[in-house]
């Protein structure tokens, strides 16, 4: 009679539950960066299974580019993955174009599970990575338009400087770093406080 | 020195004490001109005082093991020793631009003539150093000429596309860069022999396996590496012109394998409707047509994957066109089985295409999947309803505590829901979850995420024996990817499936896939790969970047009432138990998709 009683409470519960939210689609940067190695720029060079960075902006001709870095991994999903440092880099456009694609020495890996960044939930990272893409579009624009920036634009270049560093590993903030060096001068310049690179 | 000695020299260069001891030069090797000359600065480049010594030792050298070309490489020798003497005589005494440029065209003939010696990847062409030398002087004459007359005027340029050209570029670079020399050498080496390969297989079109070793060849290794560290252009350009002559034949092979599978495929769909109005049929033939179409389909769909590996989905665009011929062929297999079942027939057994064809695969070609099925043999796994197969995998253990039962009807967990509503009966599963559930298992590397997807689909199919270890057939089929280019590190997004195709298996390739792309898979009866970012799956290890991953899709829950799709049961080697037909909701696939996908039919 139980069992009927929860049956009962159980279709009632289902045939009322509203319909999950449709998921929000990726915007066009993280979709560039995410199909990037699998670019014929990088054919042979880079494979599909390694990582990359977060993109970070370069200014070329007035047109915003980024750059991110790659690396591969060893371990596996229980045992926890070491990541290796940079070991390959491709310049890219919104659009998808991968305009430069090299691969460089092999990384050495990184120390395992750095305290400080992968103490972050997944839930907790990913609005902030979502968060992140669609700042380092607004920041490369900024940084390629190269005028003097308003007060809430530099809040933004202090936000996306924040989250890039809090989102990374710190083994990489070198790699970020000679990413564009250009850049992060700018940044510094721009921002309040730009965070010291571990 | 003795001939074995000079044999060992060429091939493994020169000790310094060798130059130091070098032979003087013979009469005919001295310089022509008298000897009160001014020199050219020390700083000029190329160091005249080294490469002239260099170069008459090289051609002593070269006699003793190429004894049938020495006297030509003595005779160049001598031509460019005339033309250095020249050079420096009108440095003494300035020549008119009209001498200037007759010594130039000496200087070119002699070029076209050293280029065609057989050479040596270790030395290169030296003579063509001399070259370098009497032309970067002449030039620097006729600037000075220019200045003093004003008259602009150009002495005879360097055909950078001439294998002389690249030749005497690579040995410019030599002169600049000695540590990047043997790269350059063994790269316009091995740009040379491709060259020679492309142009034999462009007037007698050569086997698929040898075609795409060719653009394998062209594309990567030493030369594509080496080619970025290149000052220079001509050489890279050489290189490109080698690659795009590669890819234009592979692309040719891929437009006749398509333009075969759309004939073939005529031809056994009237072969099956003969059938369906019960016409003899010989199993024989119908057997040949099947093998020419699986055999035609592995090579359009590998080579077209090779062509966007190494020129991108938008200028390799066959793709859609592959993709419409493996549909097509599903199509007629199923309508071929189902006819056989009805009538009893029964195919004699497939040959090994692989097998039956002794040197198919080219020269220096990667062997062969070491069993080919053929399309009639390779069907796709059957409706579990129609088969009996397993049920799909609960989404939640059972469970009778009414506690437990309370919290799934309360919880707004959308795994919780679809759970609630399967154990309802308001669900339907589509897909094979139960079936393919038993072949997951946990992948033996870090980086064979897309080797271990093909191992369960060929272990489900019947094509790998169910009765041995998925992780040494892992290991197997990852060595057989790397030797056929397939894998690097990885497996790149192009050559996800290949190794189903390789076995007769028809798979549809999605660049840009999406939801609703995937529920299109499923609606068709197939099962998918799926690229994704394993952070979303692996719970509980919370990494910072995201981990690119493949995982196989065996099936979808879709609400009965609404026709939603409420999750999909995924396949995932990446976690230790494996997720055998793990259930995942819709919203997270879809955050975690990476876009790529592929229909496996």
């Amino acid at each position: 009679m139980r069992a009927w009683a929860a049956a009962a409470a159980l279709a009632f519960a289902a045939c009322s539950r509203p319909a999950p939210p449709a998921p929000a689609p990726k915007g066009a940067l993280q979709t560039a960066v995410e199909r990037a190695s699998a670019a014929p720029a990088c054919a042979g060079k880079i494979p599909g299974q390694w990582s990359y960075s977060w993109p970070v902006p370069v200014a070329r001709d007035g047109r915003a580019l980024y750059r991110i870095f790659f690396f591969g991994r060893d371990g596996d999903a229980q045992k926890g993955f070491a990541f290796h440092q940079a070991e390959g880099d491709a310049l890219l456009a919104v659009d998808g174009t991968v305009l430069e694609c090299r691969r460089g020495a092999v990384g050495a890996p990184l120390p395992p599970n750095p305290p400080l960044r992968a103490a972050l939930p997944f839930e907790t990272r990913l609005p902030m990575e979502g968060r992140l893409f669609a700042l380092t579009q607004d920041v490369g624009g900024l940084f390629a338009s190269g005028r003097p920036l308003s007060d809430d634009e530099k809040k933004r270049v202090s936000e996306y400087v924040k989250l890039v560093f809090d989102l990374s590993e710190t083994g990489h903030s070198a790699a970020y770093k000679a990413s564009n060096p250009e850049f992060w001068i700018w940044a510094e310049k721009n921002t309040a406080v730009v965070p010291a690179l571990k | 020195m003795s001939r074995l000695a000079l044999a060992v020299c060429l091939v493994l260069g020169p000790s310094p004490r060798a130059f130091a001891q070098a032979s003087p030069p013979t009469a005919h090797q001295a310089p022509k001109t008298a000897a009160p000359v001014a020199a050219p600065p020390a700083s000029a480049f190329p160091p005249e005082a080294e490469v002239r010594p260099f170069v008459r030792s090289y051609v002593d050298q070269y006699c003793g093991v190429q004894a049938d070309r020495c006297a030509d490489a003595r005779a160049l020798l001598a031509g460019y020793e005339d033309a250095l003497g020249a050079v420096q005589a009108c440095r003494e005494k300035p020549c008119s631009f009209d001498v200037l440029y007759q010594i130039s065209l000496q200087v070119k003939k002699l070029d076209l003539r050293a280029a065609e010696l057989p050479f040596y990847p270790r030395y290169g062409h030296p003579l063509l150093r001399l070259s370098l030398l009497a032309s970067i002087r002449l030039n620097a004459q006729a600037g000075e000429l220019e200045a003093r007359d004003g008259q602009k005027r150009s002495l005879p340029g360097v055909d950078e596309s001439s294998a002389s050209g690249i030749a005497k570029a690579v040995e410019k670079e030599c002169l600049e860069d000695a540590a990047l020399c043997p790269d350059l050498r063994t790269l316009y080496s091995e740009g040379m022999k491709l060259f020679s390969e492309l142009a034999a297989c462009k007037a007698a079109p050569c086997s698929f396996e040898a075609t795409d070793l060719l653009v394998r060849r062209a594309g990567t290794g030493a030369a594509a590496n080496a080619s970025s560290r290149s000052k220079s252009t001509v050489l890279f350009a050489f290189l490109a012109q080698d690659q795009a002559e590669a890819t234009r034949q592979l692309a040719l092979l891929v437009d006749q394998r398509l333009l075969a599978l759309s004939a073939g495929a005529d031809k056994l769909s009237a072969r099956l409707d003969a059938l369906e109005k019960n016409a003899p049929d010989d199993p024989q033939a119908l057997r040949r047509d099947s093998d020419a179409l699986s055999e035609a389909y592995r090579e359009a769909s590998v080579g077209e994957d090779r062509l966007t590996f190494y020129l991108g989905y938008d200028k390799a665009a066959k793709r859609p066109a592959v993709n419409a011929a493996s549909a097509r062929l599903a199509g007629l297999r199923a309508r071929a089985l189902a006819l056989m079942a009805a009538r009893g027939l029964s195919l004699p057994p497939a040959a090994d295409a692989a097998a039956v064809k002794p040197g198919a695969s080219g020269k220096g070609a990667a062997p062969r999947a070491p069993q080919a099925a053929t399309l009639l043999d390779a069907r796709a796994v059957p409706n579990p309803a129609a088969r009996g197969a397993p049920e799909a995998p609960p989404i939640l253990p059972p469970t009778m505590n009414p506690l437990e039962l309370m919290r799934r009807l309360a919880s707004s967990d959308p795994v919780d829901g679809a759970d609630v509503k399967r154990r309802l009966g308001q669900t339907a599963t589509v897909g094979s979850p139960g079936l393919y559930a038993a072949q997951a298992y946990t992948q033996r590397f870090a980086n064979t995420c897309a080797i271990a997807t093909q191992v369960q689909v060929l272990r489900a199919h019947g094509l790998l024996p169910l009765n041995a270890d998925p992780r040494a057939q892992e290991k197997e089929l990852g060595d057989l990817a790397i030797a056929r280019g397939f894998f690097d590190d990885g497996t790149p997004k192009n050559y996800s499936g290949e190794l189903l195709i390789e076995r007769g298996l028809l798979v549809s390739k999605i660049n840009t896939g999406n939801l609703q792309e995937l529920v299109e898979v499923f609606r068709r009866g197939h099962i998918a790969q799926l690229s994704v970012d394993g952070r979303y799956f692996w719970t509980g290890k919370d990494q910072s970047v995201p981990l690119p991953h493949a995982v196989l899709v065996t099936g979808l829950e879709v609400d009965r009432a609404s026709g939603q799709v409420l999750g999909a049961y995924v396949n995932d080697t990446g976690t230790a138990p494996p997720g055998g037909g793990r259930f995942e909701p819709i919203e997270k696939l879809a955050k975690a998709m990476y876009g790529d996908m592929m229909e496996i039919q």
